[in-house]
């Protein structure tokens, strides 16, 4: 079988901190559609850096690709709302959990997304979490709460790839398990045109949910495996 | 008249000041030393002051006087930046372009639209220096907390930024709430001061013209221009100074710089 067209291709991604110190060295990465990614390493070896890097989130030096064109000025905002950063400790706005789901709609980039309210709910009543749960405000969450605000308010604007950074790390056994269903579900539905990338420090976790894997240290790619 | 003050006059002031510092040593304020030399600085800036525009006045010379106000500009926009507590790339140039563009546009604006009367033309050290030196004074305010508070928000809030920027918003969707916040706080003053004005305090130019002996109708007329002018020339100097340090902490491919942002 022919290799899937990449939707996502690193070229020599390198990142420096502040006193001009390397934070990524030249990682070259490609993401096929339907790909399942896990970014692993230890702490401080640069797997965060690494997502928010291919979210485009920091200055970089090298080139991503984005559908074989390069992510420039004119199509980052493009880029970005196709291509989503869910931050292990995800900022929410004021007000309560849907004006948080929201906020991606208001935003001019995604005036063409249409807000799928039945979706919304049946992904929150697979958490337990009824309408009601909608109306909290989002300040009084607790971390796995917010970390599933965070996931579904990426899914509902229709990403095309997911950068999940530590998602779950404060949901309880069982929520883990859902979450990982939705996201496995949510890709199933369309893998020619989707794909995840996860950074992860549990194995079983990585075993469940990604099928490659990028071993990072010190900011380099030490070893991918397949 | 009006009536000059003899240097005995300002000494017996200057003994009031001492209440200040007993207050401080009796409280362990510890603010003596600070007042000792803000009084000394008060008392050496304002002579000297006084000795350039009596020379300024005498001479009556466009290009000196343009001169003074250049430094006068200048020394505004740093040290409305000066003490801020978040660093923002490129603040010092904001602020002197900004303090600069403002209070200039709206001294020029006072003297050659409001002020109906030709005659300022044949002195105009007497107009301009002051005028000038009012809305200087004002803005400076207004750009320093603005700044402050852009440095805060923008220190504060990152996380918020960064996510509306990944779920695709521009630098602006991400940065206006900080922009605005900053812009009203730097009105907060201006604003406070035109809604209290006369009820609670006599401005300087008021006080200065009745003290000249003007009429106080006259003296209150002259005052409303100049809270106007002074609300105007700060209005532009915050928001311009806002916009163009928030400019400076997103780059063209809407990225956040936050390491750009240097803390004291």
């Amino acid at each position: 079988m022919p290799l899937k067209t990449p939707l996502l291709e690193t070229r020599h991604i390198c990142r420096r901190g502040r006193n001009d110190e390397p934070l990524l060295n030249s990682v070259s990465l490609t993401v096929r559609a339907g790909e399942r990614w896990a970014i692993s390493g230890v702490s401080g070896a640069g797997k965060t850096l690494l997502l928010r890097s291919l979210a485009l989130l920091d200055p970089i030096g090298g080139d991503i690709l984005w559908n074989g064109q390069t992510v420039d000025a004119r199509n980052i905002l493009e880029y970005r709302s196709r291509v989503i950063y869910l931050a292990q400790n995800a900022a929410m706005i004021d007000g309560n959990v849907t004006d948080n789901l929201k906020l991606a709609f208001s935003l001019n980039q995604n005036q063409d997304r249409k807000w799928d309210e039945r979706q919304v709910n049946d992904w929150f009543s697979q958490f337990q979490k009824d309408e009601q749960f909608l109306k909290r405000d989002a300040h009084d969450l607790s971390g796995g709460e917010r970390q599933i605000v965070v996931l579904i308010r990426a899914l509902a604007i229709s990403p095309q790839i997911l950068l999940l950074d530590e998602a779950t790390s404060a949901l309880d056994p069982q929520s883990v398990n859902i979450y990982e269903q939705i996201v496995g579900e949510w890709l199933e539905e369309d893998l020619n045109n989707r794909a995840i990338i996860w950074v992860t420090h549990s194995k079983d976790q990585r075993h469940r949910v990604t099928d490659r894997e990028i071993q990072l240290s010190a900011g380099t790619i030490q070893k991918e495996i397949d | 008249m009006f009536h000059a003050l003899s240097n005995i006059d300002v000494a017996i002031a200057a003994f009031l000041i001492l209440i200040n510092g007993a207050i401080s040593i009796a409280l362990k304020l510890g603010l003596e030393k600070k007042l000792a030399w803000a009084s000394l600085r008060t008392i050496v800036q304002l002579t000297l002051i006084g000795f350039v525009l009596e020379w300024i006045f005498a001479v009556q010379s466009w290009p000196i006087m343009l001169g003074i106000g250049a430094i006068m500009t200048t020394i505004a926009a740093f040290s409305a930046v000066g003490r801020v507590e978040h660093q923002l790339p490129f603040m010092k140039m904001s602020s002197l372009i900004s303090i600069f563009s403002s209070s200039w546009l709206v001294t020029a604006l006072t003297l050659f639209a409001v002020i109906g009367y030709d005659g300022w033309k044949e002195h105009p050290a007497q107009y301009v220096i002051p005028f000038l030196g009012l809305v200087l004074g004002n803005t400076l305010n207004g750009i320093s907390l603005g700044m402050d508070k852009l440095g805060d928000q923008l220190k504060r809030r990152r996380g918020e930024i960064e996510l509306v920027l990944s779920l695709g918003g521009s630098r602006w969707e991400a940065g206006q709430s900080s922009v605005r916040s900053a812009v009203r706080t730097g009105m907060i003053p201006i604003l406070n001061s035109m809604l209290v004005v006369g009820l609670v305090s006599l401005p300087g130019v008021l006080t200065g013209q009745l003290l000249a002996g003007a009429s106080p109708v006259d003296a209150v007329k002259y005052q409303i221009v100049i809270m106007f002018i002074i609300a105007a020339g700060t209005a532009m100097g915050t928001i311009s100074v806002v916009l163009l340090s928030y400019r400076r902490v997103f780059n063209k491919m809407h990225q956040f710089l936050f390491d750009e942002i240097q803390s004291k």
